[in-house]
C-alpha cells in the first residue's frame, strides 16, 4: 500500500514538475507576444487618430502645435536609416576584414587575445561609448571639419560601428573557421597565395555566415539608444542631408520626451514611434530567423552529387 | 618559373584587413585607456561611497555615487531571484523534456531569439506602461526588476542550455538505473553540472543590469541624489548615473564611467575563466 502511495506521489511530483518546466519555457514566448500585442495595441490608435500618412510621411514633431500636437517621425525614420547604414558599413567592412585577419592572418599565439579584446569590446556599457564619443570623437570632429557642433551621423555611425563590431567580428570569424580545410588546401595546391586563397575561396565559402552577422549588426545599430543620443545633437527639425548635422532617431526621441510628456495624446505617439522601431526591428531578426534556417538547409549534404567530396568543387 | 607580379586585389584586401584589425583593437585600447585615465583621478573615496551634497549657493554639488550603487545592488538581487529560476527552468525544459525537433520548442526558441534581437528601448517603452503605469507601480526599482528580468532571460536560458548540453548522457543513465525519477535526476544530476554555465549566464546578467542604460531611463528613472528607501521610489543604476552625470558634471561622469567600466571588465574577466574552465573540463 505504502509503496503504491508514493509511487504515486512520485508521479504527481514529476508531472507538476514537468509542469513547471514547460511554464517557465513558455514564459518567454508570452513576454515576446505580450510585448508586441501590447505596443501595437498602445501605439495603433495613435497613429489612426493622427492619421497613418501624415505619421509616417509627415516631418514636423510638435507636441505642443495647435490642438493636440503635430506628429510626424519621417525625419527620425530616416535618421534612423542613414545612421544604421553609415554605421554598419564602417563597423561591417572593419569587422569582416578583422576576422579574416584573426582567422586566417593572425599568429596563433595573438589569436586568443585578439578575441579577448573583441569581447571585451563587446562587453564595454553603450553609455560608455556614448560618454566616450561626447567627449573625444565630437570635439575632434568640430576642430577637424570646422563644423559648429560636430555632432550628428558621422559621430553616431563611428560609435555605433565600433558597438557592433564585436558582434560582426565573432560571427564572422565562426564561419571563416567553418571553411573546410581542403577549400584552402585545393586552391593554393592550385598555385594560388595564401592571400590569394583566403580571398577568393574561403571568404566566398564563408560569405552567408558573414552576411548573417551583417544583419545581426543592423539590428543592433538600429535599436542602439543612449551612445547615439549623446552624439547625435537630437534636433528632431531636421531631415538628414548632411553627416555633420543635429538629428535625431526614432529611439532618441522615445528617451527624450517620454519624462516629459505633455497628455496621453503625446505619450500614445512616443509609443506609435517605438512601434515603427519595433515593427523594423521584427523584419530584421525574423529575416536573419529565416537566412539561417535557409542556410542550415543547404548545409546538409542532399543536394551534392555521388563521389564528389567535401571541397572537390573547389579544388577542381 | 617566377609569376608576373601584378597589382592583385587580394593583397590589397589582405593589408586592409592588417589595418583592419589594428584599428579595432586600437579602438578598444583607445577607449578603456582614455575613460580610465580621464575619470579614474576624480574617483575618491567621496565620490564612491559618501553623501551626494546638492549644493545650495552657486558652488558646484558635491557628487557622490553611493546612492546609484545601492540601487544598482537592489536591483541586481531582485532581477537576479525573478529571472534565474525562471531562466534555468526553461532551459531544463527545452533540453530535458522535449524532443528537438517538436514545433513547440521550435516557437519557443525563436521568441528567446527575439527578445534577444528587441532593443532595450522598446523594453523600456513597455515595462514603463506595463508595469509602471497599467499595474501602477511606477518608475521604481520593482519596475526595472520586472523589465529587466525579461531583458536578461534570453541570456540565463541560452548559457544554461549550453552548459546542461555538455552533461553527458551517461551520468543520467546512471542516474535512472540507481531508480531516481526525471526530476531527482534533474535536481541531482543536471544542474549540477550545469553550474558553470549558470554562474558565467549570472555573470553576463550583472554586467547588464550595471551597464543597462535606456530601458532603465523609462523604468526606474535617473533621480540619483538620495539612498533610495523604498522599493517604490525613482532611483537609478550606475549606467544611468553616467547619464545624468553627463550634462553639468563632466569629469565626474568620466570618473562614474571608469568605475562603469572597470566592474565590467572585472566581470568579463570572471565569465571568461569559468568559461575556460568549463572546456577544459569538457575535454578532459
Amino acid at each position: 500500500m505504502t509503496d503504491i502511495h508514493r509511487k504515486k506521489l512520485n508521479s504527481v511530483k514529476e508531472k507538476t514538475m514537468k509542469i513547471a518546466f514547460l511554464c517557465a519555457a513558455a514564459f518567454s514566448l508570452l513576454a515576446v507576444m505580450t510585448i508586441v500585442v501590447f505596443l501595437l495595441v498602445q501605439g495603433v490608435p495613435g497613429i489612426a487618430k493622427a492619421g497613418f500618412f501624415r505619421f509616417i510621411f509627415g516631418r514636423t514633431w510638435s507636441p505642443s502645435a495647435g490642438d493636440g500636437g503635430e506628429y510626424g517621425v519621417l525625419n527620425f525614420i530616416v535618421g534612423t536609416l542613414y545612421v544604421t547604414a553609415c554605421g554598419v558599413l564602417l563597423g561591417g567592412s572593419l569587422g569582416v576584414l578583422t576576422a579574416v585577419f584573426i582567422s586566417r592572418f593572425c599568429p596563433k599565439f595573438l589569436r586568443g587575445v585578439f578575441m579577448q579584446l573583441v569581447n571585451l569590446l563587446a562587453a564595454i556599457p553603450s553609455i560608455v561609448y556614448g560618454m566616450f564619443g561626447l567627449v573625444v570623437i565630437v570635439p575632434f570632429l568640430r576642430e577637424t571639419f570646422n563644423d559648429l557642433f560636430g555632432f550628428g551621423i558621422l559621430p553616431a555611425s563611428i560609435v555605433l560601428g565600433m558597438m557592433i563590431l564585436p558582434v560582426i567580428v565573432g560571427l564572422s570569424k565562426n564561419a571563416l573557421d567553418a571553411v573546410p580545410k581542403s577549400y584552402y588546401e585545393g586552391a593554393v595546391a592550385l598555385g594560388a597565395s595564401h592571400h590569394e586563397a583566403v580571398f577568393k575561396i574561403v571568404v566566398p565559402a564563408a560569405k552567408s555566415g558573414i552576411v548573417s552577422s551583417i544583419i545581426l549588426g543592423i539590428g543592433r545599430a538600429m535599436g542602439e539608444t543612449m551612445a547615439v543620443i549623446m552624439v547625435i545633437g537630437n534636433n528632431g527639425a531636421n531631415l538628414p542631408t548632411k553627416l555633420l548635422q543635429p538629428i535625431r532617431t526614432l529611439t532618441t526621441n522615445i528617451v527624450l520626451e517620454f519624462g516629459e510628456a505633455k497628455g496621453a495624446m503625446h505619450t500614445q505617439m512616443l509609443i506609435a514611434t517605438g512601434v515603427v522601431l519595433l515593427i523594423f526591428v521584427l523584419i530584421i531578426n525574423l529575416s536573419l530567423t529565416f537566412f539561417n534556417r535557409d542556410r542550415e538547409k543547404r548545409k546538409t549534404p542532399k543536394r551534392r552529387k555521388p563521389g564528389q567530396s567535401d571541397g572537390g568543387e573547389a579544388a577542381r | 618559373m617566377k609569376r608576373k607580379r601584378k597589382f592583385s586585389v587580394s593583397l590589397c584586401l589582405k593589408y586592409a584587413s592588417f589595418a583592419a584589425a589594428g584599428i579595432a583593437a586600437l579602438a578598444l585600447v583607445g577607449i578603456t585607456l582614455y575613460i580610465l585615465i580621464s575619470g579614474l583621478p576624480h574617483v575618491t573615496w567621496n565620490f564612491l561611497f559618501g553623501k551626494y551634497v546638492t549644493s545650495t549657493t552657486m558652488a558646484k554639488d558635491e557628487v557622490s555615487i553611493f546612492p546609484a550603487i545601492v540601487s544598482t545592488l537592489i536591483l541586481i538581487l531582485l532581477t537576479l531571484v525573478v529571472a534565474i529560476p525562471l531562466g534555468v527552468a526553461a532551459a531544463v525544459f527545452l533540453t530535458e523534456y522535449t524532443k528537438p525537433g517538436s514545433k513547440f520548442v521550435k516557437a519557443i526558441r525563436l521568441a528567446v531569439d527575439t527578445l534577444t534581437g528587441i532593443p532595450s528601448i522598446v523594453y523600456g517603452l513597455f515595462g514603463a506602461l506595463f508595469f509602471g503605469y497599467y499595474l501602477k507601480l511606477g518608475s521604481s526599482i520593482l519596475t526595472g526588476t520586472l523589465t529587466m528580468a525579461i531583458v536578461v532571460l534570453p541570456t540565463i536560458i541560452r548559457a544554461t542550455e549550453e552548459s546542461i548540453k555538455t552533461v553527458p548522457g551517461m551520468y543520467r543513465e546512471g542516474s535512472f538505473a540507481l531508480g531516481a525519477g526525471k526530476q531527482k535526476t534533474v535536481f541531482k544530476i543536471v544542474l549540477p553540472g550545469a553550474l558553470p554555465g549558470i554562474i558565467t549566464s549570472v555573470i553576463l546578467s550583472v554586467g547588464r543590469l550595471i551597464g543597462e542604460s535606456a530601458a532603465i531611463l523609462l523604468t526606474i528613472g535617473y533621480s540619483a541624489k538620495y539612498v533610495v528607501g523604498s522599493l517604490t521610489a525613482p532611483t537609478t543604476n550606475l549606467a544611468g548615473m553616467v547619464y545624468f552625470l553627463t550634462t553639468e558634471f563632466k569629469n565626474e561622469a568620466k570618473a562614474a564611467s571608469a568605475v562603469l567600466l572597470i566592474l565590467v571588465i572585472l566581470l568579463n574577466i570572471g565569465a571568461t575563466l569559468i568559461g575556460s574552465r568549463l572546456q577544459r573540463k569538457n575535454k578532459a
